[in-house]
């Protein structure tokens, strides 16, 4: 079975939470290829890259909300901003420890999140958000 | 034909003929005496009916006029006793109207006006006054007083003793009062407040500082009520001024105390989020990481195990830093001390002397101007240690670095500055959480966000406050104030 997608894309500063997921992709062939960053801007500078050069953006983001330089929400009102009026879709979960009222409040101002995910993420949920 | 008349007067008008010995009396002094007109036989039953000390000045003084022709009417104030009980005040008037010859006196009239509403009218003014000089003396208030068509003021002696003068010591008109005492910031106020009271437009009752002799500005209040023409336009305005001082000090002191504790309440808030985030994932890594270890292969396994171990660390840190805040509020309990910023500050630089000098920093202080504060001493320690520990940590590779203490003292605070020339904070973007848990802004690998928190609960919770003043790869000036206690 081919996996689902072909790129996806980690923003996380948790070195660890970054090596559990790309482990559980891989095991479970859920993308080909994975692109990680240890925070938003050095996505936003990569994907920036990507788009100059016509290259397609990944297909499903999952994005930590605290992050030093540039943390979850900036990450997406800058992305909204660069990606313009490219309409490959691409499927944006906030995966986080929060459990802060306030940040699943504001979550709901985003309509491009698909899906507030609370760590631990279980491999179920995973592949879930993979194949939905 | 003078019956009649005497029938007709409200007066007590009596005609006693000698020649006849008739005695003809008023309708107005039956009613004034309260007898029948037939009880009233002669003078001797008007004498009978005076109070008895005025019955012997009566006759000296009737009797005087009687038998000295071409003296004066006899007149004076008597009391008189009504038949109900009532005493009665009277001005009696008395003239002979015919003498023969000789002299004698041939027929008299006499004339009591009742004087009694008239005298209790003034007992009653006196009264009021008394009570009102009463009521001025027992409210502590200050009195004004202004005529608005001509502008004339005055103020009651309490009212110049209130800002601190000698009665009349200084000029009350209204220009100089609103010019002059009221405290700039509160004059738009008042007087918006005065012309909708004149307006009709709401009560006169205000709350403002006032310039005392002394230089200072006090708190008072004041409420006032004007007299109205028919018009509507007021003529004269009186009103009281009561010192607040006190209790608007009192109402600041509680405001500043629900600031402080809801500013702590939110830091508690934020850190427990915050807590729950950090040991939420650690816990979730290690969950995942043991899930995976079991299947992963040999190679996989020893960078799990780093992994584990790299949790776990972390885990314990939290666990730490969470102490170190519960130990703010556990010695704060401790009692503040007076310090010497020069000692504690070779004291921290003399720690971290290795780190200073493997980092180039050239690390100056001058607390000449405020040599001395009081703090709780482990909170100044830590507020120090931070301070030269970020400048450090977020020196400028490109330039030489520095930072330099200074310390600064006003009427209420002593102000700490720590100034560098480091990387600097971005204020636009960062401003609203430069002081928060676990925030970090330059993505320095041993940056843990913990630092400036420590600082802002700490100085916070001892009344003062922290700022900062930043400009990327300029540098940053922290700003620490201490409240000066009594």
């Amino acid at each position: 079975m081919s996996p689902p997608i072909h790129t996806a894309c980690i923003i996380d500063d948790d070195k660890t939470c970054i090596y559990v997921m790309q482990y559980l992709i891989k095991k479970h062939q859920l993308s080909e290829r994975i692109l990680t960053y240890e925070n938003g801007q050095l996505a936003i500078e990569d994907l920036t890259r990507m788009l100059h050069l016509g290259e397609n953006l990944p297909e499903i983001i999952l994005l930590d909300i605290n992050m030093p330089v540039m943390d979850g929400w900036e990450f997406l009102d800058t992305f909204k901003r660069i990606r313009g009026s490219v309409s490959s879709p691409v499927k944006i979960y906030m995966v986080t420890s929060s459990i802060d009222d306030r940040d699943i409040q504001r979550c709901k101002s985003y309509p491009e999140i698909l899906q507030y995910v609370v760590k631990p993420v279980g491999i179920d949920h995973l592949i879930e958000l993979f194949r939905s | 034909m003078i019956k009649n008349l005497l029938n007709e007067s409200s007066d007590g008008f009596w005609d006693w003929d000698l020649r006849t010995n008739s005695f003809l009396v008023s309708q107005g002094l039956v009613e004034l005496l309260g007898v029948s007109e037939s009880e009233i036989t002669g003078l001797t039953t008007l004498i009978r009916m005076l109070q008895d000390d005025d019955q012997e000045a009566f006759e000296r003084a009737l009797n005087h006029h009687l038998n000295t022709p071409n003296s004066r009417p006899a007149k004076m104030v008597l009391r008189l006793r009504h038949r109900s009980g009532d005493m009665i005040d009277v001005l009696f008037k008395g003239l002979v109207l015919d003498r023969d010859s000789e002299g004698t006196p041939l027929r008299v009239i006499g004339d009591y006006t009742n004087f009694t509403a008239l005298f209790s009218m003034e007992e009653e003014l006196q009264f009021r006054n008394e009570n009102l000089q009463l009521v001025n003396k027992g409210i502590n208030a200050g009195i004004w007083h202004w005529d608005v068509s001509s502008g004339v003021t005055s103020w009651s002696d309490r009212l110049f003793e209130m800002l601190g003068y000698q009665p009349n010591e200084t000029e009350t008109s209204y220009d100089i009062f609103m010019n002059q005492l009221v405290h700039p910031d509160h004059i738009e106020k008042l007087r918006s407040n005065l012309d909708d009271y004149l307006n009709h437009r709401g009560p006169y009752r205000i709350e403002f500082k006032c310039l005392c002799k002394d230089g200072k500005y006090r708190w008072f209040e004041t409420h006032g009520a004007a007299k109205f023409d028919k018009d509507g336009k007021a003529i004269r305005m009186i009103g009281s001024m009561l010192d607040i001082d006190q209790r608007k000090q009192l109402e600041e002191k509680n405001l500043r105390s629900i600031e402080s504790l809801t500013s702590g309440n939110q830091r508690l808030l934020n850190f427990a989020h915050i807590v729950s985030h950090n040991l939420r994932s650690n816990a979730a890594n290690l969950f995942n990481l043991l899930e995976i270890f079991e299947e992963a292969e040999e190679d996989q396994k020893l960078e799990i195990r780093n992994l584990l171990k790299a949790n776990a660390d972390q885990l314990l840190q939290t666990i730490e830093h969470l102490a170190d805040v519960v130990k703010i509020q556990t010695q704060l309990e401790s009692k503040k001390q007076l310090l010497d910023f020069e000692s504690v500050t070779n004291r921290i630089v003399t720690g971290l002397c290795e780190t200073i000098n493997a980092a180039n920093i050239d690390i100056s202080s001058d607390f000449h101007h405020a040599p001395e504060v009081e703090c709780v001493p482990a909170y100044l320690e830590s507020m120090l240690h931070n301070l030269i520990s970020n400048a450090i940590k977020y020196r400028d590779p490109g330039k030489q670095a520095i930072c330099s203490l200074t310390s600064k003292q006003t009427e209420t605070h002593i102000s700490l500055f720590c100034h560098d020339n480091g990387l600097g904070i971005d204020l636009d973007k960062h401003r609203h959480k430069i002081f928060g848990l676990y925030k970090t802004f330059h993505g320095n690998s041993d940056a843990r966000g913990v630092g400036l928190f420590l600082m802002k609960s700490q100085i916070e919770s001892m009344g003062g406050t922290i700022e900062v003043q930043s400009e990327p790869f300029i540098g940053s000036t922290f700003t620490i104030c201490f409240p000066i206690t009594s």
